[in-house]
């Protein structure tokens, strides 16, 4: 990667106090994140992709990132002849671009940070223009946008596992899965998708964000050293299928549709102890919510150790991903709907506040 | 190399900075500029100046979120 340091101008920037959202358009959930950018602001590459609470490294590397580099450069060197293929990465239309404009943030935060006081309190934290995007939707009683609930989908959504050490090498396929549908192998190395140069896992994320609710998108790999054409066919859902729980932006969300629960999944002994098949639902409540109006939830009685069998009259097997999607696009502020759990053996009918 | 180590410590504050206490947090913010202020090779919140570098210079930019 050294060799690659004199090829580039490095930019460090800490807050989103003041970002440009007509330009800047990422990941907003991650705590690390690399554009890839001409000095006429026209971008050749997003980099940094998350998808767990825990691991925050497990998508990306040095070598994964030295690729990447490599790839914007070469994007650099052909520049402007190659303005096609990096069209689609440009920032999109916005309602809102300054954080500052979004009703929830107005006012809250300075441009600059406090240095000299509590520095980590006067910074606009990225996620926290997510949340202000969301909430627009949710004060006004509207489901909030699959794109907006389920962003910036990982390849493991359409079945695919990128190798974090290359630029964009495919390691796993998984079974009847989009992308084995559409032909992906093992080692293939994805070149572009719907058009776009990909030089990274985060771009191949940036595509699948704005593809449509059900949208066909042409990919182009090299396999063996030769290009193949694969078409990938995105069937209406499809985006539901990416997880949402691990993002720090799930925290408003549940204090919106669960009260501040926060939710784990059940082991068999544990559902087999409730009396729960496998399709059914169980979700233990790991965590109540102490304070304000996390602790909605726990004003309603409900306790460390209950499992969830039925929500709002829903009793198939959900995930935690699953069930504040469904909050968030079915239910609304002000609403008390009826929760069924089990605790020490016996169904208790519980009543959970819906939230801003 | 001392570039390389700046950004992969900036990839562990990541994930560091989500835990630890409000003061450590304030501390290492301080010492995260301090830090890449003395670094040459890196324009610390600054995306005016290092744009004009960059249209200078002709090299691309990298852009380091966090």
């Amino acid at each position: 990667m050294s060799e690659l340091v004199d090829e580039f101008v490095f930019v460090r920037l800490v807050k989103a106090n003041d970002l440009d959202l007509t330009l800047f358009q990422f990941d907003f959930d991650l705590t690390f994140s690399i554009f890839f950018m001409n000095a006429d602001k026209t971008i050749y590459g997003r980099y940094g992709t998350r998808s767990s609470v825990d691991d925050a490294e497990k998508h990306m590397s040095r070598r994964g990132l030295a690729e990447a580099m490599q790839a914007a450069l070469k994007l650099h060197q052909g520049y402007p002849a190659n303005k096609a293929v990096l069209a689609g990465k440009q920032a999109v239309e916005t309602k809102y671009p300054r954080p500052d404009n979004y009703p929830s943030l107005k006012g809250r935060y300075k441009k600059e940070l406090d240095y000299e006081g509590k520095v980590a309190v006067s910074c606009l934290h990225c996620h926290q223009v997510r949340d202000a995007a969301r909430q627009i939707y949710r004060d006004a009683g509207q489901p909030i946008p699959d794109k907006l609930l389920y962003p910036q989908p990982l390849p493991s959504t359409i079945g695919l596992t990128l190798d974090p050490d290359t630029r964009a090498t495919v390691s796993r396929v998984a079974d009847e899965s989009i992308a084995a549908q559409a032909g992906f192998k093992t080692a293939d190395e994805l070149l572009s998708l719907d058009g776009q140069a990909i030089i990274s896992i985060a771009d191949l994320q940036w595509v699948l964000h704005h593809a449509a609710t059900s949208d066909s998108l042409v990919a182009v790999v090299r396999r063996g050293g030769k290009l193949a054409e694969l078409k990938v066919a995105l069937p209406k859902g499809w985006r539901k299928q990416t997880d949402i729980s691990w993002r720090v932006t799930s925290w408003q969300l549940r204090r919106m549709g669960t009260g501040g629960l926060l939710f784990e999944p059940t082991t068999a002994e544990q559902r087999q102890a409730v009396g729960v098949k496998t399709d059914g639902l169980a979700l233990r409540v790991k965590h109540v919510g102490q304070y304000g109006a996390h602790a909605a939830a726990k004003r309603a009685g409900f306790r460390v150790g209950d499992i969830v069998v039925s929500f709002n009259g829903h009793t198939d097997a959900w995930t935690t991903s699953q069930l504040l999607g469904y909050t968030a696009q079915n239910t609304k502020p002000g609403q008390t709907i009826p929760v069924t759990v089990m605790r020490n053996g016996k169904q208790l009918q519980m009543r959970l506040p819906m939230q801003k | 190399m001392k570039w390389t180590l700046a950004l992969f410590a900036a990839i562990s504050l990541a994930s560091l900075t989500s835990v630890v206490a409000q003061n450590q947090r304030d501390t290492a913010v301080r010492e995260d500029r301090q830090s890449f202020s003395e670094n040459e090779s890196w324009f610390y919140d600054d995306l005016d100046t290092a744009i004009k570098e960059a249209q200078e210079s002709r090299r691309p930019l990298m852009i380091v979120f966090r």
